[in-house]
């Protein structure tokens, strides 16, 4: 029988990678939409495209990775995801920018992606979950090392992309991208993580609906995040026009925003942690959405790409302390679920 | 289902930039901005509200 491999084969070199690929596919591809096809309607489409599927496989990947376990469901999709990702790269090497084949790769790139992506992370955090579960006392340190993997890829990830699409072209950027996934699928565990029985997917959705409607605190939170995370997602989206197309910077400078967001959401949660033991749950909460709120108005007025670049920092600062607020909350009041299924 | 819901808006962000001229974006950040003040000030005021936020584990 093949032993069980460590923490840092089984689950920590597989996340990374695959959250390297995750982090590039997220902010990439909508640069090289714009790159490919200049079209500011359809860099947009394309962030729509790469969203629409990517909910709608949760519910989905969740079920598929309870009933065929983590591993299974993880290397398919990331060995599917650098499939199509070279395809992609090998069409757009041998066609005319511009072009409607071009339009219709991207395109079809950006919603294929969105769904692979999915699964992978699905499975990538349910082996973390069990990873964690097992760890008993130092199941803490376990989703320290998880979410300094996650951190990571967030900060280098949109970087990276519009380093290598600025410099080496498309080919480079989704090269890069297809090796992330197949690392990926190479580091992948074949023994960790057995199938699971599941509860249905429409019944974990509904517990989940539930339970958030009997939680009045949870339920404000989670719908006051909602409407933040749509400045923030409206940001996202429309980023990579703003500073290339209007402002007429490069990928490069579209990725180093998100980068130092990134890096700006990541001291912010730490320092929030630090200050819900000494300030409690409420304060903390809300310091950091006067900090989001204010930090989007002000971007809304900004013109410049320095303007941009501090005050999405500060948003993401202040949105990375809403998400420990709401972490910490939500795991106060809900008891962890052992499914991949979709908790409240 | 809080993380579905976290990420609904991120495909309707998408549909809205790719429906509105790039020099018109400006306009629906500061709507967005608008929003998202007057929706994280009505949460955090209903929270304080709302039975005590429960304090962290000492």
């Amino acid at each position: 029988m093949t032993p069980a491999p460590t923490l840092l084969r089984g689950i920590y070199l597989p996340r990374s990678a695959d959250g390297a690929a995750f982090a590039m596919a997220t902010y990439g591809i909508p640069l090289l939409v714009l790159a490919t096809t200049g079209s500011a309607a359809l860099t947009g489409l394309a962030f729509a495209l790469e969203w629409v599927p990517r909910i709608a496989a949760f519910t989905v990947a969740g079920t598929l990775v309870d009933r065929h376990g983590t591993a299974r469901v993880f290397r398919a999709a990331c060995l599917a995801r650098a499939l199509t990702v070279l395809a992609a790269a090998g069409v757009l090497a041998v066609l005319d920018a511009g072009s409607p084949a071009v339009t219709a790769t991207v395109m079809l790139l950006a919603a294929s992606t969105g769904i692979l992506t999915e699964f992978s992370y699905v499975a990538a955090e349910t082996a973390g979950g069990a990873a964690s579960r097992s760890a008993g006392a130092q199941a803490h340190r376990v989703q320290s090392v998880l979410l300094g993997i996650d951190q990571t890829a967030m900060l280098t990830g949109p970087l990276v992309s519009g380093l290598l699409l600025e410099h080496g072209g498309p080919t480079a950027m989704l090269g890069t991208l297809a090796a992330f996934s197949l690392l990926a699928t190479a580091l992948g565990s074949e023994t960790r993580n057995a199938p699971t029985s599941a509860a249905p997917a429409q019944g974990g959705l509904r517990t989940g609906w539930t339970t958030l409607r009997s939680l009045p605190a949870l339920a404000w939170l989670v719908a006051g995040l909602v409407v933040s995370n749509t400045a923030i997602a409206l940001l996202q989206a429309a980023m990579p026009v703003i500073v290339v197309t209007e402002l007429g910077h490069s990928s490069a400078d579209a990725g180093l925003i998100w980068s130092a967001a990134a890096a700006a959401s990541l001291l912010a949660i730490t320092a929030a942690r630090r200050a819900i033991d000494r300030w409690d749950l409420w304060p903390v909460g809300a310091a950091a959405a006067a900090l989001a709120a204010g930090a989007t108005l002000a971007v809304a007025q900004a013109d410049t790409y320095r303007g941009y670049l501090l005050l999405i920092a500060v948003l993401m600062a202040g949105e990375g302390g809403l998400t420990v607020v709401l972490r910490t909350l939500r795991s106060h009041l809900i008891p962890p679920t052992s499914s991949a299924a979709p908790s409240p | 289902m809080t993380i579905l819901l976290l990420l609904l808006p991120f495909p309707a962000a998408g549909l809205l930039v790719a429906a509105v001229p790039p020099a018109q974006l400006g306009h629906a950040l500061t709507a967005a901005a608008l929003l998202q003040a007057a929706g994280l000030a009505a949460a955090f005021v209903r929270l304080r509200t709302l039975p005590a936020l429960p304090a962290p584990a000492p």
